[in-house]
């Protein structure tokens, strides 16, 4: 069913890339998760890591050259006789924002760009529930998609040299969140109050296949959550 | 104790081979950047070869051990101290408490590397010692930090140096072709193989970036994964190499990838070294 469907190519002495050939879709990120752990449920030993993007897979393996192109063909058999199947029960997690002016550093720009009112564009962004399709670029950062068409907006040509920790931003139809300070080219619209990466633990707060829900909050509520995050009180609300 | 740095410039980390616990969550492999001189570095020492080192970033570079042990300084071709006399590279030596050690001058390569015999003592983070700003503080860059190891009594038989030296203002890196490669034009293509690129002054621990300019017209990509070694055309039309600090995923159409033995000589190319690529049609 999938033959034509994927292409599949060695990436390094120990790594395999697998890309399927579909539209970024909240629907393909089950059958990905679903190749992944299938991947690791039949390999558990000779694998190390699976991670995804929107649309591929890259297999990382312990061992070396040797056996890195059969094993290229075995997972191409494994893929092809497996069909998909299954859809994660994931959870939602709410992230509270401050969609002020101080904060969104480009709401005019968005407003002017796609003729919508400013209040509109926290409006629309909170109204949905986005699927984190990976982590990637800063340990923690979600790439989540999609947000309403209105709200399309290209990166920055020239990507700011920081931004704060906690942005929240759009490139194209994605939104994200800037887990620590950090150059910046996405379009920044808020700001949140919560980590998204555990530096204690070591640990992204969320993970592919996640959905998150946006609230909006106000200036006073952020600096509210904010100390609450400080003094570790905060419980982040999951459903 | 342990040893004690006196004097250093910047980009000193504690290195092993590097991290893959991380990367679902967004933290890059890390790890050293020559592999090849790492593992020689503690294979001489009789250690096991990914134990953690130092990695040093060129010349002015000076500690003082505390405790005895044995250690060996990996590097193409430098000035090494100990004490007053200067000494081999590539070599196990017994130092006692209160030895001072010195890496005067590099005249080849970039990062050099400090091994003690069983390792330095460092915490490690989802299976790696390696140091990433973003993951775990550096405890070992002002004068007078403190890196721990473990005291050791007694000599190490001497070995073979497998390492083999390879020119430093010129290399030819062998790479395989990645996804996006075949969207690459037929000019393009010529040019990627034929031009001599030149290295850019604006390299780190995350990319080297060659100055030359090809006339590129592929478009981003939807974000795919990258790794360490792959060469990324961006839209502007420069080639950028990944290194070890990479993050994980990027955007722009992945067209090689270096192999390993080539990457970890590309490290210790410095800036306005000339590059080119060799394509190879497998790992």
């Amino acid at each position: 069913m999938l033959e034509n469907n994927f292409e599949i190519s060695v990436f390094n002495e120990h790594s395999i890339l697998i890309q399927f050939d579909f539209h970024i879709d909240e629907k393909n990120v089950d059958l990905l998760l679903f190749y992944r752990n299938l991947i690791i449920e039949k390999n558990n030993k000779s694998i190390l890591q699976v991670i995804n993007t929107y649309n591929s897979l890259l297999v990382i393996y312990v061992f070396d050259i040797d056996k890195i192109y059969s094993e290229k063909e075995s997972l191409k058999e494994l893929i092809l006789s497996t069909e998909a199947n299954q859809e994660f029960n994931s959870e939602v997690f709410e992230i509270p924002v401050c969609y002020d002016a101080e904060y969104g550093f480009d709401l005019e720009l968005i407003s002017e760009q796609n003729n919508i009112e400013i209040s509109q564009i926290s409006e629309l962004h909170s109204a949905r529930q986005y699927r984190v399709f990976f982590i990637g670029f800063l340990p923690g950062f979600p790439y989540l998609s999609h947000v309403d068409q209105r709200l399309e907006i290209k990166r920055k040509k020239r990507p700011r040299s920081s931004i704060p920790k906690g942005s929240v931003g759009i490139a194209g139809l994605q939104t994200g969140i800037y887990p620590e300070s950090s150059p910046a080219g996405w379009q920044i619209i808020g700001k949140t109050p919560l980590h998204l990466f555990d530096k204690i633990n070591k640990k992204s707060l969320l993970s592919a296949g996640d959905y998150v829900r946006f609230k909006p909050v106000s200036k006073s509520e952020f600096l509210e959550i904010e100390d609450q995050v400080f003094h570790e009180s905060y419980q982040i609300q999951i459903s | 104790m342990a040893i004690q740095l006196l004097n250093s410039g910047p980009l000193i980390s504690v290195q092993d081979s590097g991290r893959f616990l991380g990367l679902q969550d967004g933290i890059p492999l890390s790890g050293v950047m020559d592999k090849n001189l790492f593992f020689e570095t503690n294979r001489i020492l009789k250690n096991e070869i990914n134990l953690p080192s130092l990695e040093i970033f060129m010349q002015n570079f000076q500690i003082k051990f505390t405790k005895n042990t044995c250690f060996s300084v990996g590097a193409y071709d430098a000035e090494v101290y100990l004490n007053k006399d200067k000494i081999d590279l590539l070599k196990a030596y017994s130092v006692k408490s209160g030895d001072i050690l010195k890496i005067k001058k590099i005249n080849k390569g970039v990062w050099s590397y400090l091994s003690v015999k069983d390792g330095f003592k460092s915490s490690s983070v989802l299976g790696s010692c390696s140091r990433y700003e973003k993951l775990n503080m550096q405890a070992f860059k002002n004068k007078n930090d403190l890196l721990d190891y473990d005291a050791f009594e007694g000599d190490i038989q001497p070995s073979v140096v497998k390492l083999n030296d390879f020119d430093h203002f010129r290399i030819e890196l062998d790479c395989v072709a990645l996804p996006e490669s075949k969207f690459l034009s037929e000019t393009v293509k010529y040019q990627l193989f034929n031009a001599e690129f030149t290295l850019s002054r604006n390299s780190n621990r995350q990319a080297y970036q060659l100055n030359e300019r090809l006339n590129n017209t592929l478009s981003e990509i939807t974000t795919g994964a990258v790794l360490p070694g792959t060469v990324q055309l961006t839209s502007g039309g420069h080639l950028m190499i990944l290194m070890r600090d990479s993050q994980v995923t990027g955007g722009y159409p992945r067209v090689l990838q270096v192999k390993e033995n080539s990457l970890s000589r590309l490290s210790q190319m410095r800036p306005d070294a000339k590059i080119k690529f060799r394509l190879s049609k497998e790992f």
